[in-house]
């Protein structure tokens, strides 16, 4: 019981880092319908922006020593700040120019952006984990934790499942609650419809670039300390958000949020049981296997994933 | 088409490709292109054995290894060679000249049948080479050319810093004369640690580059290439890996280690294991990271853990080497409540599970954690875990790293240091250190063929590598022997240091004194599915 408790617990951990990873994807999959590959590695140089405020220069030393939790808070707003302004800079400057309606040199773009932005990061913080490491927005050492019973849930991980509820509830709000969130479904609607009643597309599109990347930079943030601080951390977060917002449906911010925590789930309590039946032993190197198996399983029954619109043709 | 459709095209599409990527990329790719190069797939092989439960080979004698290490618990600390970087360098030349005189007495080189003899029954018949095989390619009198396959991109991207840092090394011994006035040139290729990668990398080197060497990075990696390489007569020397694979001197002549194998490193975790719970009944889990690589420490280990009256139990948990985290692999292994928790992985992974380990309350509730020796780099690896590192013991393969606050001072180290800085580089980086080391040893075995007849050529190389029977690697600790001999010795290291790491102080602290099994490894001419 106390095992089955435990893996549940790390599902719902790992599970709420790649949600937070796939809700930032389907914010720009449902304005643009693309998916955005270089999500995880713009998330990546958020955090990097924000270990450079909090650690690596002396901007936020007016902050209190004692207040640590504060100064990692506030280099994370100006980091997100810092992530929308580039987003939108390269919406502008990389994906505007393109036909929206010609997916693949846009998709191409920002498969080159991947690489660009790793290698950028790996030429100016190294490859190696960032030390000192990034401190916490929660606190976040080995003894900072609760026992249920006898399984173990850590104050970290509670924060990263409440700032992904928060940030969801943040998301709903702006999306429909104000004119650019209404602007921004009319978009994700009927992009063309948009523009021929006066919506300016261009900015509206910029807008979910910045909003994804703030929010991407926001969920990198918080799993650094976990992750630990380098280039690489979100390459294999990338797959399994993707995999996450596909179960959920593409371009469903709730559902993504969903699919995350089901697929950090299938991972834990999934291959967890089953791997410890020896014809299964090899799901513990391969993870991802199982998981690809529930997004099939998914799509079979639910091709627009499990809160995805349902595709309807008009005959 | 609208916009519904193309949802479920893409989600499907998706769906697809991440099988695909699944299924067919990463490591094992690697691993089966390596073993298609040699025949066979070596992963597939190992893990034949790991069910037959047979000897893997390649290790020491474990009473040999248990009096070594019962020896070192009470020996005396070795006194340094020189202690200053001056003095380093005068007993290197005396070395050198001592390895140089005894290579030209034994009359080493290629005879006019074709056949290099070298020194410890060593040899080689060069007839077997390619027709357009050239003794003396990558080799001018301005420069000699090594290619370099390594990881600098993808999760192991940190292990680049070594090619880093040795090129770093040979800027430094280039400005200063280089090797008799040719300077030591290396073209480096990133593999991303992708064997298939590395194949076609080595492929492009051998086409376009010519090197006089290469040298690769990765036990999978090296794997790939490591026939090809001995078929067309190219030196691969001082591989990036410890697998015990690598000393194979009748088989692969071209081929040598550098590092303490990853046989002996285990086969001491058992040994220690064994002095230290001598009433027995101790359980083990360990964490293995699912290639080539964490495989050798497995297959040793396991070994090791049959013959042993000790150890009751081994539980190996298998993770991917691209893996995000680690949670849900050290919550299996936390489960089944260990004695002792032993790390086999390398990378970031080291990081992760040594901040995975504490979460899961192993720190407390094992008798002892060892990290691999890959993961000695303190300001990698052991720095950024914060207290969660503190109290973990390594087989630490004797290195030096240089950013351990206790070599500071070390003449070596220190030097090291301010190249690093010197070529722009950080030396908080240990990898960059650990190139310099590596580069100090190339640098000492082109000296030694510099001064046969002939001078620097692909053979003279080789008899030099194998004849460099004893010399002071500074970048290891003082009694760990550092040499090679033909076919009777084809290890550099096979000493070792047992440390626990000081998280208060950021450093490794030695227990007792270094373990010499210099010259006791026995050779491995390794078959996939029957090891040694």
């Amino acid at each position: 019981m106390t095992l089955l408790l435990q893996r549940i617990f790390d599902g719902l951990t790992t599970g709420a880092i790649y949600a937070a990873v796939a809700v930032a994807l389907v914010l720009i999959f449902k304005a643009t319908t693309l998916i955005n590959f270089a999500q995880g590695e713009l998330a990546m140089i958020g955090a990097f922006f924000g270990y450079v405020f909090a650690v690596q220069t002396d901007v936020l030393d007016f902050i209190s020593e004692d207040d640590t939790y504060l100064k990692t808070w506030v280099a994370a707003i100006i980091a997100m700040i810092i992530s929308a302004i580039l987003a939108l800079i390269i919406e502008r400057v990389l994906v505007r120019p393109f036909d929206p309606t010609d997916h693949l040199p846009v998709v191409l773009i920002t498969l080159g952006l991947f690489l660009i932005i790793n290698a950028m990061a790996g030429e100016i913080w190294n490859y190696q984990a960032q030390s000192p490491p990034m401190p916490g927005l929660f606190p976040n050492n080995f003894d900072d934790l609760i026992m249920v019973g006898e399984a173990r849930l850590f104050y970290d991980a509670m924060g990263i499942v409440f700032t992904l509820l928060v940030m969801l509830a943040i998301l709903f709000f702006v999306l429909n609650r104000t004119k650019m969130g209404l602007a921004f479904r009319a978009v994700s609607s009927n992009t063309e419809s948009a523009r021929l009643v006066g919506v300016r597309t261009g900015r509206v599109l910029g807008f979910g670039w910045a909003l994804a990347a703030s929010f991407g930079t926001l969920g990198a943030i918080l799993v650094a300390p976990r992750l630990s601080l380098q280039p690489n951390m979100m390459a294999v977060v990338l797959i399994y958000a993707l995999t996450s917002a596909a179960v959920g449906g593409l371009d469903s911010l709730g559902g993504a949020a969903l699919g995350g925590v089901i697929i950090g789930l299938v991972n834990s309590v999934g291959v967890g049981y089953i791997s410890d039946w020896e014809p299964f032993e090899f799901l513990r190197a391969t993870p991802l296997l199982l998981s690809l198996i529930a997004l099939l399983i998914t799509l079979w029954f639910k091709p627009s994933g499990l809160f995805g619109t349902k595709a309807v043709e008009r005959v | 088409m609208n916009k519904p459709a193309w949802r479920r095209l893409l989600a499907l599409l998706f769906a697809f490709s991440l099988v695909a990527a699944a299924c067919g990329g990463g490591d094992d790719e690697g691993t089966e292109a390596g073993a298609d190069e040699g025949g066979s797939d070596t992963t597939e092989a190992m893990e034949e054995e790991t069910e037959d439960d047979g000897e893997t080979g390649g290790q020491v004698d474990e009473d040999e290894a248990a009096d070594a290490m019962a020896d070192a618990a009470d020996a005396e600390e070795v006194e340094a060679a020189a202690d200053s970087f001056e003095g380093l360098q005068e007993v290197w030349a005396a070395e050198r000249a001592s390895i140089v005189a005894a290579l030209q007495a034994g009359e080493y080189g290629v005879g006019d049948d074709g056949v290099l003899v070298g020194p410890g029954g060593f040899t080689l018949d060069t007839n077997a080479c390619p027709a357009d095989w050239d003794n003396n390619e990558g080799i001018t009198a301005d420069s000699i050319l090594i290619g370099h396959t390594t990881a600098q991109s993808g999760a192991l991207a940190a292990y680049g810093n070594i090619g880093v840092g040795m090129e770093a090394y040979f800027n430094y011994v280039n400005a200063n004369g280089g090797i008799n006035g040719a300077n030591i040139d290396i073209t480096i290729k990133d593999d991303a640690y992708v064997a298939t990668q590395t194949q076609e990398l080595v492929n492009e080197l051998l086409q376009s580059d010519k090197p006089f060497a290469i040298n690769t990075l990765g036990s999978p990696n090296t794997f790939a290439v490591y026939n090809q390489l001995n078929d067309e007569c190219v030196p691969q020397p001082m591989v990036m890996t410890g697998h015990q694979a690598w000393g194979d001197p009748e088989s692969h002549p071209w081929t040598t280690g550098y590092q303490l194998s990853y046989a002996t490193e285990s086969l001491l975790w058992g040994s220690w294991i064994e002095q230290n719970f001598p009433d027995g009944g101790v359980t083990v889990g360990a964490l293995v990271m699912d290639n080539d690589f964490g495989l050798a420490y497995e297959l040793g280990f396991a070994d090791f853990v049959e013959n042993s009256d000790i150890i009751d139990e081994v539980e190996f948990v298998r993770h991917d080497p691209a893996a995000a985290t680690l949670t849900n692999e050290v919550t299996t292994i936390a489960a089944g409540d260990p004695d002792i928790f032993i790390s086999m992985t390398a990378g970031n992974p080291c990081l992760l599970a040594i901040q995975e380990a504490a979460r899961a309350g192993l720190l407390d509730s094992t008798d002892a954690l060892f990290t691999p020796s890959v993961c000695k780099a303190v300001s990698a690896y052991m720095e950024p875990a914060g207290d969660a590192a503190d109290g973990w013991y390594i087989v630490g393969g004797g290195l030096k790293d240089t950013t351990d606050p206790q070599w500071a001072d070390d003449p070596w180290v220190s030097f090291v240091n301010t190249e690093v800085e010197a070529a722009g580089l950080d030396s908080g980086i240990s990898l960059f250190g650990d190139g310099f080391h590596r580069g100090w040893a190339f640098e000492q075995a082109l000296l030694i063929a510099a001064e046969l007849d002939g001078g620097v050529t692909r053979t003279n190389f080789i008899i030099a590598l194998r004849g460099m029977t004893s010399m002071t690697n500074p970048g290891f600790l003082d009694g760990i022997q550092f040499g090679m001999n033909g076919n009777e010795d084809a290890y550099l290291i096979e000493g070792s240091d047992i440390s626990l790491f000081d998280a208060g102080a950021q450093t490794w602290v030695k227990e007792g004194g270094v373990i010499d099994l210099a010259g006791t490894s026995p050779n491995c001419n390794w078959v996939a599915g029957e090891g040694c």
